[in-house]
């Protein structure tokens, strides 16, 4: 008796396979010779991996705007690390992951009591107070200047590499938000979204699970922050602002919030019409809001749910 | 001993005494039932027994254990779980998922077993789903496992509130007004599930408006009239009780079930 029936989780295990093969084979056999292209799928596959960890932010039931914040975490903990102290990016890399973790887990406790909007607009003003506290950081950060010349770790000096890295990345990524979101801690996390008087009542120690999900998420944001570090070789109190947070929220909601790959989905849309649109720059701006608004007034529940039945209801008549 | 004691509780919300003073004691495998007029606080004491509310002063023990001031999750791990008013489940999921969640507090695998799907997880896993699918089974629910609670008419969702309860092998069951806008028929459903419950031995506790099915169904009942308590007896000592009598009057007679 399995409540995914088999059949579903033998295709979601095909999907993955299939969307593993065109990252890793299709995608750089595709665009060895265009090094723009592959800039620009690194730097989508970056973004949805920090929208994977809003997505599961969404799925406890808290509109998350705080990941550039986390990502700026991220950034500045691999440039101070690298240039001040000379450690290797790969030392750097989990670190920044871990820092993220900490300060999710230190601002997440006292501000997931909150919901709603109130617990958004928390989690807005954080980004901006990150962009704050790195720009006031003394010698630490250098203040509006910030951190340049962070190396790049000679095995990712080329583009190819550093798309396939962010790649690898994402798939693992991926991987860990789906096993959260198809195992009893899904449940348990949609659980809280749908009820969390109920969910307290059944046992569920709703405080620690809601902690686990916004630490996971920030987590998430400190590698891509630390991947962003390395691959721009400069950050900013700027380079991360309340819109780069603003749009992390939107890969989720545009690819829809009921399906692991929503996130995923939504991000490599948006940056790459993003770039199609270039062509036509003063318009940009505008198709992408048109886009936008149209997408949420039509499909509400994410273009993914053209194609993909709502979870759960595999089985219902 | 009594499995359930609750000892002078009062519960104040500003000038308002919600609850003053009120004491009961609930022996094991007992239907031990709650009434009294609207606003009489019935549900402000439920709160505080399930930990949702903390008592202005007085204590709730449960198995010899003082319980009040714990949160509502611990005091659930203890064996005191409650349900609430009306269709309370959680409507996106399906029914058997449901009842996957109210097991997860008897779960022995970590997180992080459940995580990487580790053998053990994974088996635990099976094994709640086995026994989901026979709570639904056994209260009626055994054709819609795989339905969204949403899509469920109204008595199946009470059926399913109760079920998540059950899940999470309760001692002590607080059911929240369980024959709240039930026809007879489905009222008489009921009564024999609540008494299908206690026999499974789990004690029960329960806080009702309908008289007839309280008078039907419960072992001893207490009677609360503006937070205070003005009578406890069997059900045809309360029925007799002047000041019953007194709180009701004015409400039609079937209200009673005199």
């Amino acid at each position: 008796m399995a409540d995914q029936p088999p059949r579903a989780a033998g295709r979601t295990l095909a999907g993955f396979a299939v969307f593993a093969l065109v990252l890793l084979v299709v995608v750089p056999l595709a665009l060895a010779s265009q090094p723009y292209w592959l800039t620009v799928f690194s730097n989508a596959a970056l973004l949805a991996l920090g929208s994977l960890g809003v997505w599961l932010t969404f799925s406890i039931g808290r509109i998350n705007i705080a990941q550039g914040a986390f990502t700026l975490v991220g950034g500045y903990v691999t440039a101070i690390l690298a240039t001040r102290y000379g450690i290797s990016f790969w030392v750097c890399l989990p670190l920044s992951a871990a820092v993220a973790a900490l300060v999710g887990g230190l601002v997440g406790w006292p501000i997931l009591r909150l919901r709603g909007v109130y617990f958004s607009m928390i989690t807005l003003s954080l980004t901006s107070t990150a962009g704050l506290l790195f720009l006031n950081g003394g010698a630490l950060t250098h203040g509006a200047e910030g951190i340049n010349n962070i190396p790049r770790p000679a095995v990712l000096s080329s583009n190819l590499a550093f798309y396939l890295a962010s790649a690898v990345l994402l798939l693992l990524g991926t991987a860990v938000i789906w096993r959260f979101a198809h195992s009893r801690l899904g449940y348990v996390f949609r659980s809280m979204r749908q009820n969390e008087d109920l969910a307290w009542s059944l046992g569920i120690d709703v405080a620690r699970y809601r902690i686990l999900a916004f630490v996971v998420s920030s987590a998430m944001g400190g590698i891509v922050g630390a991947m962003f570090a390395i691959s721009q070789q400069s950050i900013f109190p700027s380079s991360y602002t309340v819109n780069d947070s603003v749009t992390f929220m939107l890969y989720c909601f545009l690819g829809g919030l009921d399906y692991v790959a929503g996130p995923v989905f939504g991000a490599f849309l948006l940056v790459i019409a993003f770039q199609l649109l270039s062509a036509i720059e003063s318009y940009q701006a505008l198709l992408y809001g048109v886009f936008m608004i149209g997408c949420m007034l039509l499909r509400p529940n994410g273009l993914l749910s053209l194609v993909l039945a709502p979870p759960g209801a595999e089985q219902s008549s | 001993m009594s499995i359930l004691a609750v000892e002078r509780v009062t519960r104040r919300f500003g000038g308002l005494v919600a609850v003053n003073d009120v004491s009961l004691a609930v022996e094991p495998g007992m239907i031990f039932t709650v009434i009294g007029p609207n606003g009489a606080g019935k549900s402000t004491l439920f709160k505080v027994i399930a930990g949702f509310l903390a008592p202005t002063s007085g204590t709730v023990r449960f198995a010899g254990e003082t319980i009040s001031g714990l949160k509502p999750h611990i005091i659930a791990r203890k064996g005191l779980v409650r349900t609430f008013q009306e269709t309370t489940v959680f409507k996106e999921m399906t029914a058997l998922e449901n009842v996957v969640i109210g097991h997860h507090m008897r779960a022995r695998s970590g997180d992080l077993g459940v995580l990487f799907g580790l053998p053990a997880a994974r088996a635990e896993e099976a094994r709640f789903r086995e026994t989901a699918a026979e709570i639904l089974t056994y209260l009626g629910l055994g054709h819609v496992l795989h339905e969204r609670a949403r899509n469920l008419p109204h008595g199946y969702l009470r059926a399913l509130g109760i079920a998540l309860a059950l899940a999470s092998e309760p001692r002590v069951l607080l059911l929240d007004e369980p024959f709240a806008g039930m026809n007879p028929e489905e009222t008489d459903q009921a009564v024999r599930m609540v008494r299908g419950i206690r026999d499974r031995g789990v004690t029960v506790l329960l806080v009702e408006h309908d008289m007839s099915a309280v008078m039907r169904i419960s072992d001893r009942i207490l009677v609360l009239n503006f937070g205070n308590r003005i009578a406890e007896g069997t059900p045809a000592e309360i029925q007799s009780d002047p000041a019953v009598i007194d709180a009701y009057l004015g409400q039609a007679d079937d209200m009673v079930g005199l």
